[in-house]
């Protein structure tokens, strides 16, 4: 008996009022939290895009992060201000300025309650009363991304590779991953044995873990900016052009393997998410398009919507039965997987 | 669905060259234009409302090391949360380091496609700062590239300097970039629109090489008329430290010529000639024949010697505080004194008497072997050939060019070719029909050690 393909069905769409620049979902998956160009901060429902504003960012957006617990949410921006807020009411609990930089990236720790903010060269982690514990700043240049693996190794990527800060008991340690190229992402295989990177040079580059053998995989129409592990760590979905490519860590590859090509979108890619359970793929492009994938069963889509403009950002539910997809001109649309 | 780029113009020049200053002119002027700025240099932005970002520098190299890969990793940053809020605004302008390589600024437009999409480069503004330049240009790459790359030059602080100096200068930076629109200011007081608007890196509008530098190269830099009575008169240096504000001018002064000294030996080539009159008409009138002098051998003479009119160069010691040389007239006239090297202080005198017209012309003394080659050629050119050749320049020099422009008449084509490039970018088109224009070659190389000779041949195998 064949079964049934899978296909996304539309929920809802609201508006944010300006390019949405952050996407996350809170980790009971009841309301999604939206950062925008315009400085903005909104809370989505979940049930029915209900929006309500909680607060504010002077020029913009730049990052959103939620706690594990779903207690907490912070927020970072173009005003230099980290700002952390009660949920789910949204109450603003503190904020502070580190610097007079951007402050760009925000990742809270997994399982604890950590955050790691990133701001010109360097990333500090500040406690749950909004205290600065400790602060790397090692990194070649201006930090591009990070990641946990796990609560104990925190990914940094900057020009000139990738730095891993290990936090262990209280005490710090880094350890280098030197590359002469501009990452512009930072992935983690859900196995933590693989670092992946997107390249400002239209590669990608990875790193083996523990160790630190690298292959550079390049091909790309253009920068890399867009990377995504398979929840069994097996595919590393790109961007970098109007065609998802897929990159097999199954077997002895990716090395010296063609990657798979997923043909649908028109324009370049914008946004690619494996589901974190399942092996669902979703991309968003520039050509309006949200498109459904299954790696390793078939190159075609399985469905494919057309939404109001240019996609930016897309991102599975935590129980990854729902897909939000973010436009150029603020409209967002929650999808639910029909399979 | 298309929207239209926004413009990003780039500001450029070291540091006291007056960049804060000009930015703070442009923000404040009544001109209807939402300005963002980036800025690199952190001087004060005295304007509120005005959207101003402030980052630090960052290089993206790539692996094989080439600086025509290079982007910068900041303006990528900015300018791609800039493009997110693009209601807000509809100009850009950089303030870069007084230090910064233009190069990787202008390749950041061209080799992100994301960028190239949104935002179009305007033009690149290099401000220079008439009374350090030469020092400067003496102890700094970066004075010279910036220089090299400007689509705009403003000479500012020219308050500062006379106009023999100023000249000098000019002729400098003329010879550095033969494509530059060069303006003098005070204050930074260029009209915005000089400055804003120009279209540079825009293949669509008229492209425009300035004929007057695809003049051919001089072996002199400089030449003055005189009005000379039959008999003896002590030519000398002008004096610098009359026309100076500053006291510090002597110590410039000074800087200068030992500057000139470590490069000329000490000796620079001079030719008196007979004029027809004392003016910049009769001194133009003669340049073959100043040419054809420059040509012979030259005659040393001592301090104080004489020097008649003659068709052969003498070698004068410029340095001397007193008379360099006694011009010994035959018959009272017009006189014309073509100098190798543009003078360094105040215009040289006969007796107490400054020349009444004077002409300035590109310089040879190439800082930091930055230069401008020009070919002028009515040859057509043949489309495959031209592309063999740009190719193998690109690839084989691309390094060491930083612009060029070229508008090309290709054989049995009714419409111009135009192009240009920043190191080994290349954007070329077909533009304007030639109608009754007189078709002809124009191409502009500005770079660093440019070989005129392997360009000419270049162009040569090019020809249809």
């Amino acid at each position: 008996m064949k079964p049934k393909p899978a296909r996304l069905d539309a929920l809802w769409t609201a508006q944010v009022g300006d390019f949405p620049t952050a996407l996350a979902w809170l980790p009971n998956g009841a309301q999604l939290v939206v950062g925008a160009a315009s400085g903005e901060v909104s809370v989505l429902a979940a049930g029915d895009g209900a929006r309500r504003v909680i607060g504010q960012h002077e020029n913009g957006v730049l990052a959103v992060a939620c706690r594990a617990d779903g207690a907490r949410v912070a927020t970072a921006g173009q005003d230099c201000t980290i700002a952390q807020w009660r949920m789910p009411d949204g109450e603003p609990l503190h904020r502070s300025a580190p610097g007079k930089a951007w402050v760009e990236h925000l990742a809270f720790q997994p399982g604890g309650n950590l955050l790691a903010a990133a701001s010109a060269k360097r990333v500090d982690l500040w406690s749950e009363a909004g205290e600065a514990l400790h602060g790397f700043d090692a990194h070649g240049g201006v930090v591009a991304a990070i990641a946990w693996d796990g609560a104990k190794r925190l990914g940094a990527a900057a020009f000139g590779g990738v730095w891993v800060h290990s936090i262990v008991s209280g005490s710090f340690s880094t350890e280098a991953l030197p590359w002469k190229g501009a990452p512009l992402t930072l992935a983690w295989s859900p196995n933590g044995k693989v670092i992946a990177c997107g390249m400002q040079d239209a590669s990608v580059h990875f790193w083996r873990r523990p160790g630190g053998h690298h292959s550079q995989m390049s091909g790309y129409a253009t920068k890399v900016r867009e990377t995504s592990w398979s929840a069994n760590s097996r595919w590393l979905a790109t961007g970098g052009g109007p065609g998802v490519v897929l990159w097999d860590f199954g077997g002895k590859g990716p090395e010296g393997t063609r990657p798979v090509q997923l043909e649908g979108h028109t324009d370049r890619i914008t946004a690619v998410a494996f589901q974190r359970e399942g092996g669902h793929l979703v991309s968003g492009g520039r050509d309006w398009r949200l498109s459904l994938w299954r790696p390793g069963s078939t190159t075609q889509a399985l469905d494919a919507h057309l939404l109001g403009a240019p996609l930016c950002a897309v991102a599975w539910s935590p129980d990854s039965r729902q897909v939000a997809a973010a436009c150029e001109n603020g409209e967002i649309a929650l999808y639910a997987l029909a399979a | 669905m298309t929207t239209s780029r926004i413009p990003v113009t780039v500001l450029t020049g070291f540091l006291g060259a007056g960049k804060t200053t000009l930015l703070n002119r442009i923000l404040t002027e009544r001109h209807g234009k939402r300005i963002a700025v980036i800025e690199n240099e952190f001087g004060e932005v005295g304007v509120d409302q005005a959207l101003v970002i402030g980052a630090e520098e960052e290089l993206f190299e790539t692996n094989n090391g080439c600086i025509c890969c290079t982007v910068r990793g900041d303006l990528l940053r900015i300018l791609g949360q800039l493009m997110r809020r693009r209601d807000k605004f509809d100009y850009v302008l950089i303030e870069t380091t007084g230090l910064a390589d233009p190069g990787p600024v202008a390749q950041t437009f061209f080799l992100d496609d994301e960028l190239r999409e949104q935002f179009v480069l305007d033009a690149i503004v290099t401000l220079v700062d008439a009374r350090h330049f030469a020092g400067q240009l003496a102890s700094a790459r970066e004075a010279a590239e910036q220089v090299a790359f400007a689509d705009v030059l403003v000479l500012n602080k020219t308050d500062l300097v006379d106009e023999a100096a100023l000249a000098r200068i000019e002729s400098q930076v003329r010879a550095m970039n033969g494509t530059a629109q060069i303006h003098r200011a005070q204050n930074a007081d260029v009209p915005i629109d000089r400055l804003l608007g120009l279209g540079a890196f825009d293949l669509s509008r008229a492209l425009a090489v300035d004929g007057a530098f695809l003049e051919p190269q001089y072996p002199f830099e400089w030449a003055g008329a005189y009005e000379l009575a039959a008999g003896s008169h002590a030519l000398s240096a002008g004096d610098a430290h009359e026309h100076s504000h500053h006291g510090e001018r002597a110590h410039d002064h000074d800087d200068d010529h030992d500057h000139h000294h470590h490069d000329h030996g000490g000796g620079i080539a001079a030719v008196l000639l007979p004029l027809t009159a004392p003016t910049r008409e009769a001194l133009d009138a003669s340049i073959d024949a100043a040419v054809r002098a420059f040509a012979e051998p030259a005659v040393a003479i001592a301090c104080g010697s004489e020097l008649a009119p003659a068709t052969h160069r003498y070698t004068l010691d410029l340095d001397h505080a007193g008379a360099i040389a006694m011009l010994k007239i035959p018959a009272s006239g017009a006189y014309g004194l073509f100098l190798e090297h543009a003078p360094a202080g105040g215009l040289p005198r006969a007796d107490r008497g400054s020349p009444l017209a004077v002409r300035s012309f590109a310089s040879h003394s190439h800082a930091a072997g930055i230069a401008s080659i020009g070919i002028d050629d009515a040859r057509p050119l043949d489309a495959r050939k031209l592309n063999d050749w740009l190719s193998y320049l690109l690839q084989s020099r691309g390094q060491d060019i930083f612009r060029m422009k070229g508008v090309l008449s290709l054989k049995g084509e009714d419409l111009q070719y135009v192009f240009h490039g920043v190191h080994m970018m290349f954007d070329g088109r077909t533009g304007r029909a030639w109608g009754a224009m007189e078709r002809r070659n124009r191409l502009v190389f500005i770079g660093r050690n440019l070989d005129r000779a392997e360009l000419e041949a270049g162009f040569e195998s090019a020809v249809a």
